[in-house]
């Protein structure tokens, strides 16, 4: 038996399983077109899983229904109950999407509109009043040599 | 007007408000192949009955803990696996159930000469690992999925499929014996 045999019992099982991907299935079968032993192995394989499937189910024995119908008769307060949070969310109450949604959405506006109350407004700037001093100063009439200064050298 | 059959997922929401026609109807559904999945691990059919007893004694008690509804029957043979090992480990040496004490040394051909005269497939699982067994009984009986077995038996995805893979090659090999011997 080769290896490349091997890999393909292995992925025969899976295939026969229904567990094996359309690559590995395609890999198969061209194995199984060019190797004998490997085709024996399928059909032995899949012979047995058909037995399996045809076996005749031992069924339960009438006794066995008449204790687990006790159960629920005498078991009733032995039952571990429902936490009230386990219960909201294991019985799953069914909301419909749109409701959900629209719901979600409300309560996050509602939410956002609270938030937006608490938040304090910014105060406008007050306006500052800064007083202007105006000095008016005296006019002064330059007269004489002033006017033209003198040269410092001649 | 046609009534539709309710399913397991809503038995199981009815059962967890405690309705009991709803466990009724869960045990009528699944007793068989539970009774049947149980006595072929234990081959005992006594025990095998008490086993299916404790287990929907389990569902009806429990059923408040089981997170995935869809997922009952899964969960169902799980319960009633772990109570099948543990009443075998209490008859016998568990070891034979245990993934850990896989014997290597079983040679399916001397014990199907012992049991020529036996059924069948119910025979051909006998001679291979009772671990193996297992795997086949829940894939080839009760038609689980790969995923499904991982769970129910705590192994990764890779054991499961390794694991099955060995058990139809001993399988074949001693089903190839069979039918030689029989020509």
């Amino acid at each position: 038996m080769t290896k490349q045999c091997e890999e393909c019992e292995f992925l025969i099982v899976s295939c026969i399983d229904g567990e094996l991907e359309e690559e590995g299935k395609r890999a198969v079968f061209l194995h199984l077109a060019e190797c004998g032993s490997c085709r024996s192995f399928w059909e032995t394989v899949t012979e047995m899983k058909l037995e399996a499937a045809h076996e005749k189910r031992q069924p339960a024995p009438t006794a066995l229904d008449e204790r687990v119908n006790s159960i629920a008769k005498q078991n009733t307060s032995a039952r571990k109950p429902l936490s009230a949070w386990r219960n909201l969310v294991q019985r799953r109450l069914f909301v419909p999407a749109p409701v959900a949604i629209v719901l979600a959405l409300f309560l996050l506006g509602g939410g956002a509109g609270i938030a937006f109350a608490w938040i304090p407004k910014p105060q406008p700037a007050k306006e500052v009043i800064v007083p202007v001093v105006c000095i008016k100063l005296p006019t002064v009439e330059v007269t004489g040599d002033l006017a033209q200064p003198k040269p410092a050298f001649r | 007007m046609i009534q539709q059959t309710p399913s397991d997922t809503d038995l199981v929401r009815s059962l967890r408000s405690g309705s009991r026609d709803a466990f009724e109807e869960l045990y009528l559904r699944h007793k068989d192949a539970l009774y049947d999945y149980c006595s072929r691990l234990l081959r005992d059919d006594v025990q095998a009955e008490d086993v299916v007893h404790d287990s929907f004694l389990t569902v009806w008690r429990d059923a408040s803990t089981l997170n995935d509804l869809g997922s009952f029957r899964s969960w169902m043979f799980s319960v009633a696996r772990h109570k099948a090992l543990n009443a075998n480990r209490d008859r016998k040496s568990f070891d034979e159930l245990s993934e850990d004490s896989m014997r290597d040394d079983d040679d399916p051909h001397s014990i199907f000469v012992r049991r020529e005269q036996a059924a069948l497939l119910s025979e051909l699982l006998e001679m291979i690992r009772p671990a193996y067994k297992d795997l086949v009984l829940l894939k080839d009986f009760e038609n689980f999925t790969y995923a499904e077995i991982a769970k129910i038996t705590g192994l990764s995805l890779p054991s499961v499929r390794i694991h099955l893979f060995r058990a139809r090659k001993a399988l074949a090999k001693a089903y190839s014996k069979k039918h030689g011997e029989k020509k």
